[in-house]
């Protein structure tokens, strides 16, 4: 009798966990964790996307746009405790106004995003913000779920073909991320900057220039959108930003960072900008 | 997962009874809308103190529903405490927790179908044995031919 009570108490123990093993395989409910990617399956994937990007577009090498955009990298990584090498930048000669980040710590700007720009705080304001979403891990839970696993996991391993590999592209330069993922971004990109003594107020003022460009839905509709508005994010930066006043320091002298535009835009700057195309942040 | 069988005396109706409210004991939280498994272990715990002087039939079955509350007590305990801890001490829900409060709510609805089959059964005078309780149960108050 108790063998057969022992039999069945086993029986029913092992149905148990087996059931609950069987079920956490199946569900899918942390995003908010993608840990199914390794570091190191990160960085390749990062790898092969900049490889995409390098064969398609013009890249921007020139010592003095590295030294100055590392200048400003860099202190936002210090303060914040982030190691600067696990960050590279890579810049793109495009008009448009556009930076997003990649898997492996990879942060993509563009020249129309770098030449709109009428600081260089603005820009690191843009650096902290992509610096969120690294850290928050936003990039492979946004590609995970737009694209699905098995894609990605196909194309980390080689599997998959270039097709795939701009489709990644494709989904990271010309989506932004959901509310609450840029929410995320930009308290972090608050915060980042006021670590690094540089006045959030700068990605405020970035964010609501933009917002007379890119924020074209009629006030009814943008309850549905699934994207933040600029001019939203504007002032949810301008109250995030301490109230305590802080030493700020300027990053750069305004003429430095007009040397800096030239360089990455190739060509003599005209006092306005025309024919540019704007993506969301 | 249950068994009917027959008991060696025909209990009254009297017996039928009270044998049938020990599995409604463990109902009376759930009945409540309280998701505390403590309540349920208590009250069978309490109908089974006061019956250990009934006949064999009642405590026979209260004794199985005992034992039953007994081993789906630490499970709904854990599922609870889990619960808690990410509703107000910042854990996360993942996909353990998400498939371990399945688990726990589809046995414990097992249970729950077991527990009314077993009251209706019991009423009427049929002695029904669980699986895992019912061996248990008769090593402790043996289904022998004396009454």
């Amino acid at each position: 009798m108790l063998r057969k009570a022992f039999i069945q108490l086993v029986v029913f123990l092992l149905l148990f966990f087996g059931t609950w093993y069987g079920l956490s395989r199946i569900i899918s409910v942390d995003h908010g964790k993608v840990e199914r990617f390794s570091q190191e399956q990160q960085k390749k994937l990062g790898n092969i996307i900049l490889k995409t990007i390098k064969a398609t577009e013009e890249t921007v090498d020139d010592t003095l746009v590295n030294s100055v955009l590392d200048s400003l990298l860099i202190p936002l990584c210090v303060a914040n405790g982030i190691d600067s090498s696990t960050v590279q930048l890579v810049v793109i000669r495009k008009d448009e106004v556009n930076a997003f980040a990649l898997p492996g710590g990879y942060i993509v700007l563009f020249s129309g995003l770098i030449n709109y720009t009428n600081r260089p705080e603005e820009l690191a304001g843009v650096l902290a913000h992509e610096l969120g979403h690294l850290e928050h891990g936003h990039v492979t839970q946004k590609l995970t779920r737009e694209l699905g696993l098995a894609i990605l996991l196909s194309t980390i391993g080689g599997q998959a073909g270039s097709e795939v590999s701009r489709q990644v592209l494709k989904v990271l330069s010309s989506s932004a991320f959901d509310r609450k993922l840029e929410w995320e971004a930009d308290a972090f990109a608050v915060k980042a900057m006021t670590q690094a003594n540089i006045d959030p107020i700068h990605l405020a003022n970035l964010f609501y220039r933009l917002s007379d460009k890119t924020d074209n839905l009629p006030d009814e509709l943008t309850v549905f959108r699934t994207h933040p508005l600029s001019l939203d994010r504007a002032s949810e930066v301008y109250q995030m930003r301490p109230s305590k006043p802080s030493v700020y320091t300027d990053q750069l002298l305004d003429t430095s960072w007009e040397k800096v535009k030239e360089r990455v835009v190739g060509q003599r700057l005209h006092s306005k900008a025309q024919g540019q195309s704007y993506v969301t942040l | 997962m249950l068994r009917i069988l027959a008991f060696p005396y025909q209990p009254n109706d009297f017996e039928r009874e009270r044998a049938s409210y020990s599995y409604l004991m463990s109902l009376v939280a759930a009945i409540a809308g309280l998701p505390m498994p403590l309540i349920n272990l208590i009250s069978t715990g309490v109908y089974y103190f006061s019956n250990k002087k009934s006949s064999r039939f009642v405590r026979w079955h209260c004794l199985q529903a005992l034992l039953s509350q007994l081993l789906l007590f630490p499970m709904n305990v854990v599922a609870i405490y889990w619960t808690l801890h990410i509703l107000f001490w910042d854990w996360q829900v993942t996909n353990s927790f998400a498939a371990f409060i399945i688990t726990v709510l589809f046995f414990n609805l097992v249970e729950f179908i077991m527990t009314i089959i077993a009251a209706i059964q019991t009423r009427k005078g049929r002695h029904v044995e669980w699986w895992i309780f019912g061996p248990i149960t008769n090593l402790f108050i043996p289904a022998t031919n004396a009454p």
